[in-house]
């Protein structure tokens, strides 16, 4: 692009573009986050997955077919020995359309980056938190790019 | 310091740290996610858009083997148009199926003419898009950069965005044409090193010192 083409451009388009907000106020830290615990995980190829770290430390990545109940008491799906969580707290539903997680009516409530939810759809990288848990939820890793 | 595309990258696909990280999510934050506005998309849409394009990076690069034939832009524009179109879906399905009880009727119905739009916007459009993107976001950074902040960034507005001649510029600020065309061509030139800096880092120009 030549000076006179930039000017041009600068002439039609400068006064118009705005300074954006703080971009995407505490995703910076949840992308901190993940990446300290993709760091540790391996995470499934063919399935989305929740990943967290359990009390011992460690990164855990469960694989999700189709459905994942995770809650203190669940006869299948992630149980977990956490006393703020519900018998059964929340579960991720995964559909070839959407990722859905709907929270079991907790006590305690489910959390998605932050906000209290009911029902919602998933996004690569949502941090959900339920209990003293905090689970990143990653959707299945496309082939190729 | 300037940077070159390919320290960033090698960075990013082998140890990674934070302020790599840092890096590369402030320097194109703006750049996806005025991307995606211009495909339709409100800004929390955008930072949709955003979220999950840094997240596909995150999960993609450390261990990545770059292919020195492509380029780390068409990565990265790829992720982020794939990503716009999850998000132009999920605003089409919210309209169809409210997925909380009673939520969301009062929403505007963007998902067709997103949809539609999308489908049918040709390549050269978008690469256009993301063109304008990367230039309104260097202009940006440029215009909060201290050293050209106050008079100069006066004198530079006055005389290239409104388009005053430069005799009324040089009568009004006191200076002669000739400190006005200075002006004009000493931001110019930190304008298109803005630009070409981010190419760089997304390695649409080779490795090198900044051209002027």
């Amino acid at each position: 692009m030549t000076n006179n083409e930039l000017e041009q451009w600068l002439r039609t388009t400068g006064e118009t573009i705005q300074a954006p907000p703080e971009v995407c106020p505490g995703l910076y830290d949840r992308l901190k986050f993940i990446t300290a615990l993709l760091a540790e995980a391996e995470l499934p190829s063919s399935s989305p997955a929740l990943v967290f770290r359990n009390p011992e430390g460690r990164v855990c990545a469960t694989p999700i077919q189709d459905e994942c109940v995770v809650g203190r008491a669940v006869p299948t799906g992630l149980a977990l020995a956490d006393r703020q969580l519900s018998r059964p707290h929340f579960r991720v539903v995964c559909r070839p359309k959407a990722d859905v997680i709907e929270d079991l009516n907790s006590r305690n409530g489910t959390y998605v980056n932050g906000a209290r939810v009911q029902t919602q759809e998933l996004l690569d990288g949502d941090i959900i938190e339920a209990g003293q848990h905090i689970f990143v939820f990653f959707k299945q890793a496309p082939e190729h790019y | 310091m300037l940077t070159t595309q390919t320290s960033l990258l090698d960075r990013l696909c082998n140890s990674p740290n934070e302020h790599d990280w840092r890096d590369l999510y402030y320097k194109y934050a703006t750049v996806v996610i005025r991307f995606a506005e211009k495909r339709g998309l409100n800004t929390a849409s955008g930072e949709n858009v955003w979220q999950e394009t840094m997240v596909a990076l995150v999960r993609l690069l450390p261990g990545f083997t770059y292919d020195p034939k492509k380029r780390f832009r068409n990565l990265v524009f790829t992720i982020a148009v794939r990503a716009i179109w999850a998000e132009q879906r999920r605003i089409k399905r919210r309209r169809e199926v409210p997925l909380e009880p009673g939520g969301r009727e009062d929403e505007p119905n963007l998902g067709d003419s997103l949809m539609d739009e999308t489908v049918l916007a040709p390549v050269e459009k978008m690469e256009a898009d993301w063109r304008e993107s990367l230039f309104e976001e260097a202009w940006r950074r440029l215009s909060l950069d201290a050293t050209c902040q106050g008079r100069t960034m006066e004198i530079f507005r006055a005389y290239v965005l409104a388009g005053d001649p430069v005799e009324a510029v040089a009568r009004r600020f006191g200076l002669k044409a000739n400190a006005v065309y200075q002006i004009k061509n000493r931001l110019l030139k930190r304008l298109r090193q803005e630009i070409e800096q981010m190419r760089r880092d997304l390695g649409e120009l080779g490795p090198g010192p900044v051209s002027s």
